[in-house]
């Protein structure tokens, strides 16, 4: 593992909300290449996680790194422009905005009007269905478009890393089989991904390095086929 | 026929100025998510400052009085965008999305911004000569040229902001602040520029409102104030933060004005107006244009 492997590094981090310590002494690394994932139930504190590195919480105490850069107290717009993009549980399209507004709203940051349009199209290739209903508003889609709407909205910021937050809660399992090609897709293609699932069955399977996370900690890493395999894990989150 | 186009022509300049001043307090209040009762004050501050550069400019200066206003157009307008910016740093900054501290910070501006403004220009009401002068007929019905330039530039204005607000990136940010703002923020939307950009578009439409009402009404030092619960009204009818409801509910009410005034009297017709904005709460809150949260 050489420094310039690595894309982020979150060292020792802690947040908590009014003085209830919600996430404690937090440390992983995003590798080059691999997708990463951090499972855990509910209330584990994967969300916290998302939120601190995305900027939208202030760490109590914690170092974030991008490319051995401290990122450290940035605002979320900061973040984006530096190339970390949250997707966030729940979607949280603009919901009477259009389609194809969503997308644009996702290019903000962005002034290359050719480069914008040649995303525009690959988003539109990863997720044909989306484009019949660009001009439909984002709320009048199903569940599963309007996820893949939220990762093209992601895609359209042009970023270096994609944090996804709980992408298949609540989707048909064909749906689900769709987002995870996709977010293998946008591996392959050269975009770090950060996944958070409850479905700990598929990020493990996706994943590269895994992380378990209980009670604000992280209690377990490894690589995927390892904790698929970990007593652990197969007992708490598979159910086996 | 006549007597149709008349009540027309009326609801159109009375709505013209209500859809300005609507359409920056809902701005504010979608950007925001604030309720600023000191929005009239803008007006004020640009009707007043149109009554003391047309005189200037014209006697002092011997500009022809067309110059002369648009010169205090001008001057209004940067008066009341820097005025804007000054109460956005030192105040509302600090009290986005939160609904007490903006009422009691812009009820406090108000009674700061009226005590200056009486200060400088005392009570009494001021006049500005009609910039255009004569009377126009249309189907019968007989308007002054004034008030249909009035008008004409307010629908202008209003034109132009639905396209910023549809068609361009700061319209799209604008909107999407307003539906959900820390998603906005995750595409990299700074807020707070996004947020500032808002109410200084919003005290401009109230400046363009003082500016155009100058020519027309005498000017006090209170003059913009007596908009503000019209406004609201507007807003409430309309569905708050709705850039469309607000030009809907501004002429809906500017008609109930003019048709309510005409058979009967002015009283009546504000009368109905309360009626419906309770009727409005009861049976549909979130008004003609709003959504549902």
């Amino acid at each position: 593992m050489t420094e310039d492997s690595k894309i982020l590094s979150v060292d020792g981090l802690s947040v908590s909300y009014h003085g209830v310590p919600a996430l404690q002494d937090v440390s992983l690394s995003i590798e080059r290449g691999a997708i990463t994932t951090i499972v855990g139930s509910n209330g584990a504190g994967k969300t916290t996680l998302m939120k601190a590195i995305a900027g939208l919480l202030v760490p109590d105490s914690g170092d974030v790194r991008l490319y051995g850069k401290d990122i450290n107290g940035q605002t979320p717009a900061e973040m984006v422009q530096a190339g970390v993009t949250l997707v966030p549980e729940g979607r949280r399209l603009f919901g009477q905005l259009s389609v194809r507004e969503n997308l644009m709203t996702g290019a903000y940051i962005r002034n290359d009007r050719a480069a914008i349009a040649a995303d525009f199209e690959t988003v539109l290739g990863y997720f044909p269905a989306l484009r019949d209903r660009l001009s439909a508003p984002a709320s009048a889609l199903s569940g599963g478009q309007q996820q893949m709407l939220a990762v093209g909205r992601a895609l359209m910021t042009s970023p270096k890393l994609v944090m996804l937050d709980e992408p298949t809660i609540g989707l048909a399992p064909a749906v689900v089989d769709t987002i995870c090609d996709i977010v293998e897709t946008i591996s392959r293609n050269g975009v770090e991904v950060l996944l958070v699932e409850q479905n700990a069955h598929i990020a493990l399977e996706l994943a590269a390095q895994a992380y378990v996370m209980e009670n604000g900690r992280i209690v377990l890493e490894g690589s995927g086929k390892d904790l698929l395999h970990n007593d652990l894990v197969r007992e708490a989150y598979l159910g086996l | 026929m006549e007597l149709f186009v008349q009540l027309l022509a009326n609801t159109l300049q009375i709505g013209a100025v209500y859809v300005l001043f609507a359409l920056g307090l809902t701005l504010i209040f979608g950007v925001m998510k604030i309720v600023n009762f000191a929005h009239g004050a803008f007006f004020t501050a640009a009707a007043l400052i149109v009554t003391s550069v047309v005189p200037f400019a014209t006697v002092e200066m011997g500009m022809p009085l067309w110059a002369g206003y648009l010169l205090s157009a001008v001057a209004a307008l940067v008066v009341v965008l820097c005025l804007g910016a000054l109460v956005y740093k030192v105040g509302f900054q600090h009290v986005l999305k939160d609904l007490n501290g903006s009422f009691i910070l812009s009820i406090g501006l108000l009674l700061i911004l009226n005590g200056v403004y009486l200060a400088i220009y005392g009570g009494a009401p001021r006049a500005v000569p009609q910039v255009v002068p004569g009377t126009v007929n249309i189907l019968g019905a007989t308007l002054t040229a004034q008030r249909l330039a009035l008008v004409i530039v307010a629908a202008i204005v209003t034109g132009g902001l639905y396209l910023l607000i549809e068609r361009t990136k700061l319209g799209l940010a604008l909107r999407a602040v307003a539906l959900d703002q820390e998603a906005a923020m995750l595409q990299g939307m700074p807020y707070r520029r996004v947020a500032l950009y808002g109410f200084l578009i919003g005290a401009a439409l109230a400046a363009c409102a003082g500016v155009l009402m100058a020519p027309i009404n005498a000017v006090t030092p209170v003059s913009g104030d007596e908009f503000l619960i019209k406004a609201f009204i507007i807003i409430i009818i309309g569905g708050l933060g709705s850039v469309t409801g607000a030009i809907v509910g501004g002429l809906f009410i500017a008609m109930i004005e003019s048709i309510g005034g005409y058979f009967f009297d002015p009283s009546t017709a504000t009368l109905a107006m309360f009626i419906l904005v309770i009727g409005f709460l009861l049976v549909r809150p979130q008004g003609i244009l709003g959504n549902v949260e």
